[in-house]
């Protein structure tokens, strides 16, 4: 042979891929279309559920704190909502400054918000109570689900748990002395009362400052709650991180809050991964039926070029080539519409725009890859099994 | 080129109970057209499926060259078909989104090496040259046969099967395609075996073998000399 245009192997087989894929993905544009729609949806899914879990995060945060940092072999009895942990050894204190510095020296922990708190037995007006010292924007971020009446304290001003308020008449506006066991006494407004839902409806809130004077212990705290983002990272991980960072601290994760968040996070999951897994399913059983009744359509041309010595392996390599080829159509196809009903779906379920992140084009273009070669495997085999002897037997 | 020698040994094909070839023995010369003739379902396209490795025999051999096609496992049987034998069908199958010029290219490429200049050339031989860039569809049944003969011939094999290569196309079209063949076979010398129901085509051969259930009923040997082209318009199908 002298020919001067001779084409090696992979240059005819492109172009009779070429030629054949201008023919199939018009005659396999439903099959396409439903690999766009599983693509589509497996985008939205994955960005989606990633505005999800961020937006889950957000309102978990309104229960509060999932960590609880102590003195070491400080014994655990003290209140935090509904968890009745009991009091806290008043004389083993953690330096303030440690705590507040949390969000920088523990950077594994995923600190958010920090409230360090100082314990005191006081007198209201002659009558022992138990009292807690916050910083009020701390207290006020880690609890707002706290019904708060008539409005949140600022500077100096105390809150009285609603117990407390019932038992001793407080009320908005009224006026108390404040005594420390050790003597010292301030006149105090009480701001505001509180219905928080468990054991701190019987405290008095004071600033953090004005508890730590009272109780002649400045930037010493008893305990601090804090919130910690626990996306990704195990409770017990931040635990050792802030124990890590705090000098003579001993942090425990406050299990039920924490482990809720998992589970509730888990089981979203989950749902998505389901919804995710039935609609490939379907998209798989609809486009192996129409490929497998294309390949019908197909078995004069795939037993001619068997006959003409075409290995098996070769039609097979077209067949599913073709089919690469629909997939990566639908996959790209549905990245775009996936993207669009993603911010549709965002704005009308969060109200809010959702970054898309960079997992869900790979992953929706490989879905749909896997989806177009997986229901491909059945019918192509099926195809390959012709007699050219049949199939090109004279009618 | 040189034709294929072929011995047929005791051939036999059985579909479950059905018997279509029985014990068959032939040995058909290199060089030479047989014409395999007889009713439908004598066993005449069962032959040349077993011939062309597209199929094996249930019992005895079939010996192509030094070949014998009876051992051969599927992977030996697909590099026969494409190293050794040229195919023509009635229905003059050609793959339907290719041009002319790329269905002959595509035989090559399973061949060797795909050789744009060689597959015109090809194309020109059969009459062709202004027709290379046709998909199947724009080309007449006669320049479609014409193309797939172009095709089977391109890789120079030693053996060519045709089943019923006339029975798609009307005279004038079917007169073309067996005076091609004729010529091409005079220049290449390679070995025909063509199955037709048409006793005129049949006549076109130096040699008819009767078919009839399965079994040889009669083999003709015709004179050298006889007039092809003059034969009386044949019969249809």
């Amino acid at each position: 042979m002298t020919g001067k245009r001779r084409t090696n192997g992979t240059g005819f087989f492109g172009r009779w891929l070429r030629r054949s894929l201008r023919r199939s993905l018009s005659a396999n544009a439903v099959g396409t279309a439903s690999l766009a729609l599983s693509s589509a949806l497996v985008f939205c899914l994955v960005a989606v559920s990633g505005g999800v879990e961020a937006r889950l995060g957000q309102d978990l945060a309104a229960y509060g704190a999932n960590l609880l940092v102590l003195p070491r072999s400080a014994p655990l009895r003290f209140g935090l909502g509904t968890l009745e942990l009991g009091p806290v050894e008043e004389d083993r204190r953690l330096a303030e400054s440690d705590l507040r510095a949390l969000a920088g020296t523990a950077p594994r922990a995923g600190v958010v918000t920090v409230a360090p708190a100082l314990l005191a037995r006081v007198s209201i007006d002659g009558v022992a109570a138990g009292a807690v010292g916050y910083p009020w924007d701390a207290l006020r971020q880690l609890n707002p689900l706290w019904r708060v009446a008539p409005r949140w304290p600022e500077g100096g001003e105390v809150m009285a748990g609603s117990s407390l308020a019932r038992r001793l008449g407080l009320v908005a506006g009224k006026v108390v002395e404040v005594a420390a066991t050790r003597g010292r006494a301030v006149r105090v407004t009480v701001a505001a009362t509180v219905e928080t839902g468990g054991t701190e409806d019987e405290d008095l809130f004071l600033p953090l400052a004005l508890a730590q004077d009272l109780a002649g212990v400045p930037g010493q705290a008893s305990l601090a709650l804090v919130r910690a983002d626990l996306r990704g990272r195990a409770p017990e991980e931040a635990a050792r991180a802030i124990e890590a960072a705090v000098p003579g601290a001993e942090a425990r994760t406050l299990s039920q809050v924490a482990s809720a968040e998992a589970s509730l996070l888990a089981k979203v999951r989950r749902l998505l991964l389901l919804v995710t897994l039935a609609l490939g399913s379907a998209t798989a059983f609809t486009v192996s039926g129409t490929l497998g009744v294309l390949l019908l359509a197909r078995r004069q041309e795939i037993g001619l070029c068997l006959a003409l010595g075409a290995a098996p392996g070769t039609v097979r390599g077209l067949l599913l080539a073709e089919a690469s080829a629909s997939g990566l159509a639908g996959g790209l196809a549905g990245c775009v519409a996936g993207a669009l009903a993603a911010e549709a779906v965002a704005a009308s379920v969060f109200g809010a725009l959702v970054p898309v992140g960079w997992a869900a084009p790979p992953l929706a273009l490989g879905a749909a890859l896997a989806l177009a070669l997986g229901a491909a495997l059945w019918p192509v085999e099926r195809a390959l099994r012709v007699s050219p002897c049949d199939t090109l037997r004279a009618p | 080129m040189t034709g294929e020698h072929i011995r047929i040994e005791r051939a036999t094909r059985r579909y479950g109970d059905t018997e279509a070839l029985r014990a068959v023995d032939a040995e058909l010369e290199a060089g030479g057209w047989v014409s395999l003739v007889g009713p439908s379902g004598s066993g005449k396209s069962t032959l040349l499926h077993l011939l062309g490795a597209m199929d094996r025999p249930s019992a005895g051999r079939i010996v192509v060259g030094d070949t014998d096609l009876s051992a051969l496992d599927a992977a030996a049987a697909t590099r026969f078909r494409r190293e050794r034998v040229g195919f023509v069908f009635q229905q003059h199958h050609m793959v339907p989104y290719l041009s002319a010029l790329e269905n002959v290219m595509l035989a090559q490429w399973l061949h060797s090496l795909a050789d744009a200049a060689e597959a015109e050339g090809a194309l020109a031989r059969v009459g062709l040259a202004h027709r290379t860039s046709h998909l199947p569809s724009q080309l007449s049944g006669g320049e479609r046969q014409r193309a797939c003969i172009a095709r089977a011939l391109v890789n120079e094999p030693g053996l060519l099967l045709l089943d019923e290569p006339t029975g798609a196309l009307d005279w004038g079209s079917a007169l073309q395609v067996l005076e091609l063949l004729a010529r091409l076979q005079r220049e290449s010398g390679f070995t025909i075996v063509c199955a037709t129901h048409n006793p005129v085509v049949a006549r076109w051969g130096d040699r008819i073998v009767t078919l009839r259930d399965g079994s040889v009923a009669a083999d003709e040997r015709l004179a050298p000399e006889r007039p092809r082209a003059e034969a009386p318009r044949p019969e249809a199908g």
